[in-house]
């Protein structure tokens, strides 16, 4: 088995493992393990549903990958499917979730409605930011692209030096794209009160969750920056690295802010 | 078999006639109560036709979101006992073409009492 090869095999079986866990819980609320959201921990019933499909479309994707990586497909190509089968498991999964609880709520008994506790959200300016960030990417990308070269490099060891190589177009555009879509898919439904569950270990304000899916975004297009400046011969490797340790420092702190935030957003 | 066919016909058609009078019901209903979760708006409208026009969870999700949709209601999450409920009241736009269908409505009621004599 080549070193590629191996990479994809162990990323199916985390996968895999994620999918076979999650079905394996999907009859047990918990914290740790499942399609964890408001509108599935506010109902076993939608926790079960939600969680029997995730369990099953994960292992099902995990086994298509596992034969993709034995068919020799190249590391870009599964990663892109990769991705596209988390971000698509993600959508179905909140769809699913939402319209559940959804008709559920149309069956169970509810007060007239009570004078407080209107429930707002607001990710607007969170969702413009990681546009921003994608846009400056992007015309960066396209103000150097001519004095990029045919492969680039991509990944880096600890003392700077480049191990990990791709084709411009998967590694200066793909790629960041797809890395972007993550952090994006995770902020959109924050827009929906109803997506944050009213429990003590949940995210309790979501300008702390938005603030720590902005910063994730913010992160990983400033290292794609900094690596389509190594590759046009801008910066150094030694740059990467200080970026990394921004990024990690900014990504700990929000981190820590989502951990400890007050219901009001105060931390 | 033309049991079976008359059923067939008979479900057809209060379908079709009960899926845009949903619509106009609970518009009314919401025009009247002003702020109402979806549970509520099922049991009023069982209450006021003594059970004879109650939409399934289903239905009822679907004309919802279908006016919601077309801009004439708005929907809201309170939190209520720590679970987040939700409720619909009507918009302005709501309002209006509430106003413009009360004619319909009243057009539609007149002539079947002529055509009942």
């Amino acid at each position: 088995m080549n070193f590629q090869t191996a990479v994809e095999v162990f990323m199916v079986l985390g996968l895999l493992v994620a999918g076979v866990t999650t079905l394996a819980f999907r009859n047990r609320q918990n914290i740790l393990i499942g399609f964890r959201v408001g509108y599935t921990y506010h109902s076993e019933r939608v926790w079960r549903k939600v969680n029997t499909f995730a369990g099953v479309f994960s292992i099902v994707y995990s086994l298509f990958l596992l034969l993709l990586a034995f068919l020799g497909v190249s590391l870009e190509v599964f990663m892109f499917i990769a991705v596209a089968f988390v971000l698509l498991e993600l959508l179905i999964g909140t769809w699913m979730a939402k319209r559940e609880y959804e008709l559920e709520e149309l069956s169970k008994e509810a007060p007239e409605k009570p004078a407080r506790g209107e429930m707002h959200a607001s990710i607007r300016r969170y969702v413009l930011l990681q546009l921003a960030f994608l846009a400056g990417y992007l015309l960066l990308t396209a103000l150097l692209w001519d004095r990029l070269p045919e492969r680039i490099a991509t990944h880096f060891n600890a003392s700077g030096r480049p191990n990990g190589f791709s084709e411009r177009v998967w590694g200066a555009l793909w790629t960041p794209l797809l890395v972007w879509l993550l952090p994006f898919a995770l902020t959109l439904p924050a827009r929906d009160p109803g997506f944050f569950a009213k429990v003590a270990f949940y995210p309790g304000s979501v300008r702390a969750w938005c603030g720590f899916t902005t910063v994730l975004s913010g992160g990983v297009m400033l290292l794609f920056s900094l690596i389509v400046l190594y590759n046009a011969d801008i910066v150094s490797s030694g740059v990467i690295n200080y970026g990394v340790f921004i990024f990690l420092g900014a990504l700990l702190l929000s981190f820590y802010r989502l951990l400890r935030v007050g219901k009001n957003g105060g931390v | 078999m033309l049991g079976n066919k008359k059923e067939k016909a008979l479900k057809k058609l209060k379908k079709e006639l009960r899926s845009g009078l949903y619509s106009y019901l609970v518009l009314s209903i919401l025009e009247q109560e002003v702020e109402l979760h979806g549970y509520a708006i099922r049991k009023k409208l069982g209450e006021l036709s003594g059970g004879r026009l109650v939409p399934s969870e289903g239905a009822l999700y679907d004309i919802l979101k279908s006016l919601k949709k077309l801009g004439l209601l708005e929907d809201f999450w309170v939190e209520v006992g720590g679970r987040p409920r939700k409720y619909y009241r009507l918009t302005e736009v709501g309002r209006e073409v509430l106003e413009e269908l009360r004619g319909e409505v009243g057009g539609i009621i007149s002539v079947l009492e002529r055509i009942r004599g």
